[in-house]
């Protein structure tokens, strides 16, 4: 065995180890509902108290029936989970001691295999011997700590019941209390119903008296509903009739502006008719001055058949100084000489007559000339 | 003379003193210079430059064309050229002309030369006719070897060049005129039949006779003259030739042999003959000589002047009691009468285009009248005394005709609206019987 300790050391630690964990994982109690804890001193885990509302005052005793019954069905309960702890104490404590057996037998190994490894490693194997015993030792102690705790949890349940079994007297005792208390409150209750009803009746004139007070309201609230509607309608009405007024006189005023742009309109029609007609005027005039300055400086030697013309096409500036001049179109009865004479005489006119509106100047101007 | 508007006793009794008239010019002075005056103008005439000509290679010039032209213009009476110390510049080449300068002056035309003396004696000349308002030439011309003696001739055709130019119309100045002059002195008379340049001047005497010379007619193509001498005691129709180598004589009828008219086609001449016992009109082939008579009345015709197609003649006939103008068709033989108005209407002559009929229209004395022939206008257009022979400038521009003023026959050109005339005379002497040359080139 301790040959075989020595060989594992490891194996055999991981052993131990894993079955510390299980038991400890058996010792410990994962419910509360399900684990029944054992005291015998009154700490922490002791049962509470069921709560009595009770009088402030000392109340003197007074009888009450109590229902044999219920009382029996309650013992019988407890009784049951009485005998359901004691049978659980019993297959904890069958556990407990298979789990030692199961120990014993696991340190025998243990020992064997230790006694194995001793053999086999002999004297390098020493000091871990001494741990391993040291260890064995120690869990050895666990062990039995975990046996005393056990034995103490179990004398703990145990004291528990018996002050679970004191307090369900005192809860007994309480509940006939409580029953008292309840017929008392009962009566208050009937009391406090006869009070409440009246208050009902007082609640229920205070309704209808309200009530009325309220449809009382609500008609004047109506009336001045309706005196306000008809007031909002007079002023809706007024307001309807502020906008078709305000409508009909923008209307009046939108056709008063449309009529007036289109006087306005009209009045710059006839104005630019006027400007149009003026300009074409003075632009017959100024081709006019042109033509009668160029016929006042026509001067030939030549005889001109008086049925000789021509038409002369000027290009000038805008101060009337000729930049050309050309005969176009001429009839059988203009001779070369007359050509040329009208052509001087442009020439002889220059500079030609201003336009006197600069958009009236031509650049070019075409006139029939005959002399 | 050319014609004879008088009545049949004036015609004879003239005649008769013609007859006994004698040749004795050859003793009489030669030539009588021509002097024209310019009496009035066209008032719209166009203002002209001629610029004296610049000369170049010689110092002297014999004759001053640029004068001659201006004179030439001025007499036609639609130009006005100005005075040479008013020009503001004397160019001779283009570059040289500032034209703002002429315009200034309201000269529209400008006519700039050169004449160039060149080493045979001869002259080179340049002419230029500028438009100043358009700044164009219009006209530019060189002529070369020209002798001194041709110059005046070279100047008047410049001047017809810038007439045409500016007018249309053929310039009529490089053109000659016949006339008769007469000269007296010491109780003689000296007729010259001269033939000089249209402005008077170069006048050249092609006879001289103490007899009286009328009725010069030229041939159209200007190397004849056909006129009426009296040199023989009696009136002999002769047609000599300019240059003088030939002079014939080729009607010598008894009675009257006058008013000599070439046909436009220089092949006949129409002339007034008497040797039937009354004036008529007969038409000679001048190559055969043979007559024809044209008219058969018991009154006088004369003064047969040939229309310019050389189908008709117009000619003067006192049939109605006083001269009027008829004419003839010569086709149909048809006569019909032309002057209506005035009780006088003679010496017809008809213009180069037929338009035109000028007559000597007597009444208020004796004026040149015309007649439109289109319009059937008929107005008097001299204001002289004692007009006769009208004769047409080539052109038609103008009428030269023989007045008489201070009792001294003198000759004057008029233009056919009569806006202006001009007068040509002699010194000491009269002159009469024009005729107005043909053109010198066809």
């Amino acid at each position: 065995m301790i040959g075989f300790i020595r060989r594992h050391p490891l194996s055999v630690l991981l052993a131990l180890v894993l079955h510390v964990a299980i038991v400890s994982l058996v010792a410990i109690q994962w419910d509360d509902s399900v684990v029944i804890r054992m005291s015998s001193d009154g700490d922490q885990h002791s049962p509470q108290n069921i709560p009595v509302d009770m009088p402030k005052e000392s109340q003197p005793m007074k009888t009450f029936t109590v229902n044999a019954g219920a009382v029996q069905a309650e013992l019988q309960r407890l009784q049951d989970e009485e005998q359901a702890r004691l049978e659980e104490r019993q297959r904890l404590q069958a556990m407990t001691a298979q789990e030692k057996k199961r120990l014993k037998e696991l340190q025998q190994r243990q020992k064997e295999e230790a006694a194995k490894a001793d053999q086999a490693r002999k004297q390098t194997e020493q000091e871990r011997q001494k741990t391993a015993e040291a260890k064995k030792r120690a869990e050895e102690e666990k062990a039995r700590a975990d046996k005393a705790r056990k034995e103490a949890v179990l004398a703990q349940k145990k004291q528990e019941e018996a002050k679970k079994q004191a307090e369900l007297a005192e809860k007994k005792r309480e509940e006939a209390k409580k029953q008292t208390e309840l017929a008392e409150k009962k009566r208050e209750e009937a009391k406090q119903q006869a009070l409440l009803e009246e208050k009902k009746r007082e609640e229920a004139k205070k309704q209808a008296d309200l009530a009325e007070k309220k449809r009382l309201a609500e008609e004047q609230k109506k009336r001045e509903l309706e005196k306000e509607l008809a007031r909002k309608a007079e002023e809706k009405k007024a307001l309807e009739k502020a906008t078709a007024e305000a409508k009909l006189k923008k209307e009046q005023e939108m056709a008063a502006a449309a009529l007036q742009r289109q006087l306005e309109e009209e009045a710059a029609q006839r104005r630019a008719e006027q400007r149009r007609q003026q300009l074409a005027s003075l632009k017959e005039s100024y081709i006019s001055a042109i033509m009668a300055k160029v016929k006042n400086n026509w001067r030939t030697p030549a005889k001109i058949s008086p049925d000789a013309q021509c038409d002369l096409r000027i290009t000038q500036t805008i101060e009337g100084n000729i930049t050309s001049v050309k005969v176009l179109n001429c009839n059988a009865d203009a001779t070369p000489q007359f050509r040329v004479a009208a052509e001087q005489a442009v020439y002889r006119a220059e500079p030609l007559p201003k336009a006197p509106e600069k958009e009236l100047f031509e650049k070019q101007i075409t006139f029939q000339f005959k002399p | 003379m050319k014609t004879i508007h008088m009545t049949k006793n004036r015609l004879k009794r003239g005649l008769q003193a013609v007859v006994l008239s004698c040749l004795s010019f050859l003793a009489m002075p030669s030539m009588a210079e021509l002097t024209i005056e310019i009496n009035e103008g066209f008032d719209n005439a166009l203002p002209i430059a001629l610029v004296p000509f610049k000369l170049e290679g010689s110092s002297t010039i014999p004759q001053d064309i640029s004068q001659i032209v201006a004179n030439d213009l001025r007499r036609s009476g639609r130009f006005k050229p100005i005075p040479r110390n008013s020009m503001p510049q004397t160019p001779s080449d283009l570059p040289e002309i500032e034209y703002s300068s002429w315009r200034g002056m309201d000269i529209d035309n400008l006519v700039i030369g050169k004449i160039t003396a060149e080493a045979d004696g001869s002259y080179q000349i340049d002419m230029r006719l500028m438009d100043v308002l358009r700044k164009q030439q219009m006209i530019g011309k060189r002529w070369s070897h020209i002798p001194a003696s041709s110059l005046r001739q070279v100047a008047h055709q410049i001047s017809d060049l810038v007439y045409e130019a500016l007018t249309g119309v053929r310039g009529a100045f490089n053109t000659q005129i016949a006339y008769v002059t007469l000269m007296k002195k010491g109780g003689k008379r000296l007729y010259t039949l001269e033939v000089a340049d249209a402005d008077g001047f170069n006048p050249q005497p092609i006879l001289k006779s103490s007899q009286p010379i009328m009725s010069p007619s030229w041939s159209p193509d200007g190397k004849m003259i056909a006129y009426v001498s009296f040199e023989s005691g009696r009136s002999t129709i002769i047609v000599q030739s300019l240059d003088g180598t030939y002079r014939t004589v080729i009607a010598k009828y008894k009675g009257i042999n006058g008013a000599p008219a070439w046909s436009p086609d220089g092949k006949k001449l129409a002339m007034t003959l008497s040797k039937g016992g009354n004036a008529d009109i007969y038409i000679m082939d001048v190559a055969t000589k043979k007559l024809q008579q044209v008219t058969r009345n018991y009154a006088i015709e004369t003064e047969a002047v040939w229309a310019p197609d050389g189908k008709s003649l117009f000619y003067n006939s006192d049939r109605r009691g006083n001269p009027q103008i008829f004419q003839l068709d010569l086709a149909t033989n048809q006569e019909k009468r032309i002057t209506f108005e005035g009780k006088y209407n003679a010496n017809p002559e008809i213009s180069p285009n037929g338009r035109y009929l000028a007559v000597v229209q007597g009444g208020n004395g004796f004026h040149i009248a015309l007649l439109d022939r289109e319009t059937g206008d008929f107005r008097v257009i001299s204001d002289t005394y004692l007009d006769e022979s009208p004769s047409f400038s080539p052109n038609g521009e103008m009428i030269l005709y023989a007045m008489n003023r201070g009792g001294s026959g003198q000759l004057a050109v008029v233009t056919l609206d009569g806006h202006a005339s001009q007068t040509l005379k002699v010194n000491r002497g009269e002159v009469r019987e024009p005729a107005w040359g043909p053109f010198l080139t066809p």
